[in-house]
Formats: C-alpha cells, sequence, structure tokens
C-alpha cells in the first residue's frame, strides 16, 4: 500500500498569531522578535513584510532598512507554544503517528485512514478547515508518499496552500527544481554539488552514486535517493520519540559585545536553563559545547568533556568558562552565546559520601522546588541579580566579590 | 503598542466544560463589553496555569487572564493604538 504523508506547515506562525490577536496588524507588514529596544534577528515576518525581502534570521536593522513602515511586535514564546500544542491536538484527531518537526511544522502519516475522513486531499481540507475554525490560523499541507516529497510539496504553495504529489508525477516535478528545495540540502551542499555540475534534483538523481560518495562521504548514498525522490524514513510520533541527546540554550545580545564579563553572565544565565532542563528531564551530561557567534555571523563551537556527569548550572558553567578560556582572545564582538550540554545519561540518583555534596544536592532541590511553584529564576546565583528583567540584561557585570562568592558555591570551580 | 496594567478586575464569564468565555470586564468601575475574543492561550508561571484572553470591546483590544489556581482575574494589557 502506497503510504500517504502530510507535511502541514503553519504559515508564517508567529507573525499570523499576532496578526489574529491584533486586528489592527491584519494586512500590514509584522515582524515578530525581540524587544523593540533590543537588538535581536527577525524571528518570523509576516507575508506582508517577506514582500519587501524581510527573512526569518535576518537582523533587525536590515530587516528595518528593507521595510521601514513594518510593525515590530515583541514575540511571546509561551503564547506560541501553547498554540502549538493545540495544533498538534488537533492532529491527533485525524492520527495518532504525529510527529513534531518544530513549533511550525509536523509530519502526519494518514495511510489507511481513507474509510474514515475520505481520500487524502479530502483529509487535508478537513485539517485545514479545522485549524482555521478552532485556532483561527492558516496552513500550508503537502501530500505525498514520503516526508521529504511532502515537506517539498507543502513549500510550493504559500500561504494557505495545498499541493498533492502523487507517485506518477515524482520524476515530472523534479526534473526542473533546483537541488536546495530539498529539505536538508542547504547553501554549502548546493554550491558543492553545483561545482559537480548538480543543478536540478533530476540532475542530482541521474549523478552517479559513487561521485557523491567520494565527494559527501556516507551523507553521498542519502544525497543519491533524494535525487530520485525516495525517502523510507518513517512519521515518529511524538509519543515514541528516541531519547533526548542533548540539551542547550543560546541568546542573542542586545548590543554586540566585547565584554568578556557580559559573555561570561550570559553564560551563566543560559548554564543555570540547562541545568534546571537537565534536572527535569532527570539527566546529566559530561560533554559542555560553546558556542558563539561574532558580528560578522561568523558562528564557532568548541568542546569539553569531563570525567564526571553533571546537570548543575554552576558545574556546566565553570566547564563552559574554560572552554573559553582555551579560545582564548575573541577577535571581534559578540552577537550569540549558546552553551550545550551532550553525552547524556539518565540520573540514576547518585548518592554521595561527602556532606559537601550532599548539602549541595539538598539545597539544589529545594531552590528547584521553590522555582518551580513560584517560576524560573526566583531563586537564582547572585550574579543574575544584577540583571534587569527578562530580555534587558545590561548592565551585565561581575564584581570581583561576585566572582570569588561564586567559585566558593561550586566544587566544580577551577 | 501596549500598555502594561497588571490590576484586578471584575469579569462576567460563561464556563462550560474547559471552556471559558469571558463576556464582560469592570476596570476602574466602569464596564467593558467582550466583543470578540481574538485569541486565548495558556502559560505556566511556576505551579500557576494563566489563561489570557485577547479581547476587544469593539474599540480597544485588550489581555485579560484568569489565574486557574487563585481563580482571579486581572487586565494584563491594553492596547494604545486605539
Amino acid at each position: 500500500m502506497n503510504r500517504v504523508i502530510m507535511h502541514i506547515d503553519m504559515n508564517a506562525f508567529f507573525a499570523s498569531i499576532e496578526q489574529k490577536i491584533n486586528p489592527h496588524l491584519r494586512g500590514e507588514p509584522v515582524i515578530v522578535g525581540g524587544s523593540p529596544h533590543s537588538r535581536t534577528v527577525v524571528a518570523t515576518a509576516s507575508y506582508e513584510a517577506r514582500e519587501y525581502g524581510v527573512e526569518t534570521g535576518m537582523s533587525l536593522s536590515e530587516a528595518r532598512r528593507l521595510c521601514p513602515q513594518a510593525i515590530l511586535v515583541e514575540g511571546n514564546s509561551a503564547k506560541y507554544i501553547d498554540t502549538s500544542i493545540k495544533i498538534i491536538k488537533i492532529l491527533n484527531k485525524f492520527t495518532d503517528r504525529v510527529e513534531i518537526f518544530s513549533i511550525d511544522e509536523a509530519f502526519i502519516d494518514v495511510t489507511g485512514s481513507e474509510a474514515l475522513f475520505g481520500a487524502p486531499k479530502e483529509i487535508a481540507q478537513k485539517i485545514k478547515g479545522r485549524l482555521k475554525k478552532e485556532v483561527g490560523l492558516p496552513c500550508s499541507i503537502g501530500i505525498a508518499p514520503n516526508k521529504l516529497l511532502a515537506k517539498l510539496a507543502s513549500e510550493m504553495e504559500k500561504p494557505d496552500g495545498l499541493v498533492e504529489i502523487k507517485e506518477e508525477e515524482v520524476p515530472k516535478i523534479l526534473a526542473s527544481l533546483p537541488v536546495e528545495k530539498l529539505c536538508g540540502i542547504g547553501e554549502k551542499t548546493a554550491s558543492h554539488l553545483l561545482r559537480l555540475g548538480i543543478r536540478t534534483i533530476e540532475e542530482l538523481g541521474n549523478a552517479p552514486k559513487e561521485l557523491l560518495v567520494r565527494h559527501f562521504g556516507i551523507i553521498g548514498h542519502l544525497l543519491s535517493e533524494m535525487g530520485r525522490g525516495m525517502d523510507g524514513s518513517k512519521v515518529v510520533s511524538y509519543t515514541e520519540e528516541g531519547e533526548v541527546k542533548s540539551m542547550g540554550h543560546s541568546y542573542t545580545l542586545p548590543i554586540d559585545t566585547s565584554d568578556m564579563e557580559i559573555v561570561r553572565t550570559v553564560l551563566l544565565r543560559l548554564s543555570e536553563q540547562v541545568g534546571r532542563r537537565l534536572r527535569k528531564a532527570e539527566c546529566r551530561g559530561r560533554k559542555v559545547t560553546l558556542v558563539l557567534r561574532y558580528s560578522d555571523f561568523f558562528t564557532f563551537s568548541r568542546d569539553l568533556s569531563i570525567p564526571y556527569y553533571i546537570d548543575y548550572g554552576l558545574d556546566i558553567y565553570y566547564v563552559a568558562l574554560r572552554i573559553l578560556k582555551r579560545i582564548g582572545r575573541l577577535t571581534k564582538p559578540v552577537r550569540l552565546v549558546g552553551v550545550k550540554v551532550s553525552n547524556l545519561i539518565l540520573d540514576s540518583q547518585q548518592i554521595y559520601f561527602l556532606d559537601t555534596y550532599k548539602k549541595r544536592e539538598a539545597l539544589i532541590g529545594a531552590i528547584d522546588r521553590i522555582n518551580d511553584k513560584f517560576g524560573e529564576f526566583t531563586i537564582k546565583p547572585c550574579l543574575l541579580l544584577m540583571e534587569t528583567p527578562q530580555e534587558k540584561i545590561f548592565p551585565y557585570r561581575i564584581s570581583p566579590y561576585q566572582r570569588k562568592s561564586l567559585s566558593y558555591l561550586s566544587p566544580f570551580s577551577t | 503598542m501596549y500598555e502594561l496594567i497588571e490590576e484586578p478586575i471584575y469579569v462576567g464569564a460563561i464556563f462550560r466544560g474547559d471552556n471559558i468565555r469571558p463576556r464582560w470586564f469592570v476596570w476602574k468601575k466602569r464596564k467593558y463589553p467582550v466583543r470578540e475574543i481574538t485569541f486565548s492561550w495558556r502559560e505556566k508561571k511556576g505551579d500557576e496555569t494563566l489563561i489570557y484572553f485577547s479581547v476587544s470591546d469593539g474599540v480597544n483590544l485588550y489581555e485579560i487572564c484568569f489565574n486557574q489556581r487563585r481563580l482571579n482575574w486581572f487586565l494584563s494589557k491594553v492596547s494604545i493604538e486605539g
């Protein structure tokens, strides 16, 4: 039996929500980003703003230059996550095979649902209708025999589109499309392929597999399949997803900075957030990755593995500081800081023999319970007391006294 | 643009199962009819669940909030675009 896979893409998700909330924003170019007083990136732009060339990920100053009349709305992640959950619940009415691809995208497998809900296009129309009625938002749906082609189909008609790619139409559709239209082929791979004389998906499918393997390694096999519109991966329901491999957070600073005290304070806040997530998931990790992005968008990461597993913000922070120290002098002002912990194990409720560790474990447990009850960062390291409310992170200063008190708190400090 | 208010209000609302529909609210001794609920969402603050409603009285846009644990309402924000 041919599989029937759908890719549901909520159109300009954050901006559509803001336009739904505020009727004054409807039909206007809207940019959703961070605080209007800060310097973050465009999270989403409405289709009206996209007409001026505004794109996701672009700096707000660049977006404002392209579309000065755009209305900037400060994003609210809780609002978007709650809406995303509502959408997943609606999709679950049609099938239990729902894979969350991102906050605004999902794959569903409706193979065999025809007797219940009708032909694939009919099912897609029903989904669109329910999403419109219950959350009031438009979406594009792509229908195809696999995830790769379903994603491609949903991209073909936006906003509010519905495109079905049938098995027999695949060669014709892939013939003229550029390779970067395929999910998973980015700018870098596309330019590498172009150097090999491969521009279209059809050319990728016809390219000798050996050539692709020689240039891309094991990925070459995958690229060859993608070129022929093949994708055997199944829709993995969020209820059967594998274990989490890493946890991380990143933050774009309101202003590029060369001030290492600011970088360190952001690092501490991020480490605390990662620690909280690890403890909630009852995980510990022993590999810490530090991500830095310079003002010119050059991004790099460095990691460090330690011999023990950690889940405490200050421990993560101190490993990240060691990485920062190894990197040495930063050559350009920093725009973004990120911390990730990987190489995770499920926390096996470690028993400590030393009083220091026992006390610390009890203290962290108590802090977690207070923060669970009253909200994140109700109790936080003294360094973060200097912060003004969230998103307004200046001034970010660490006094010598605070640094001293911090090292006293963590037995893993170096 | 919104103005942050965060003040308690009286609200007339219909509760039907999980569905809550505010119909009017009283703020600073003035009654505002809810002509349209443009959107609603939930937020967790610690162990409290807050249900936000973006509502219009036909003129302005307001963000009102129901604290599901404390069973009280407050006016969160007012749109100042008019």
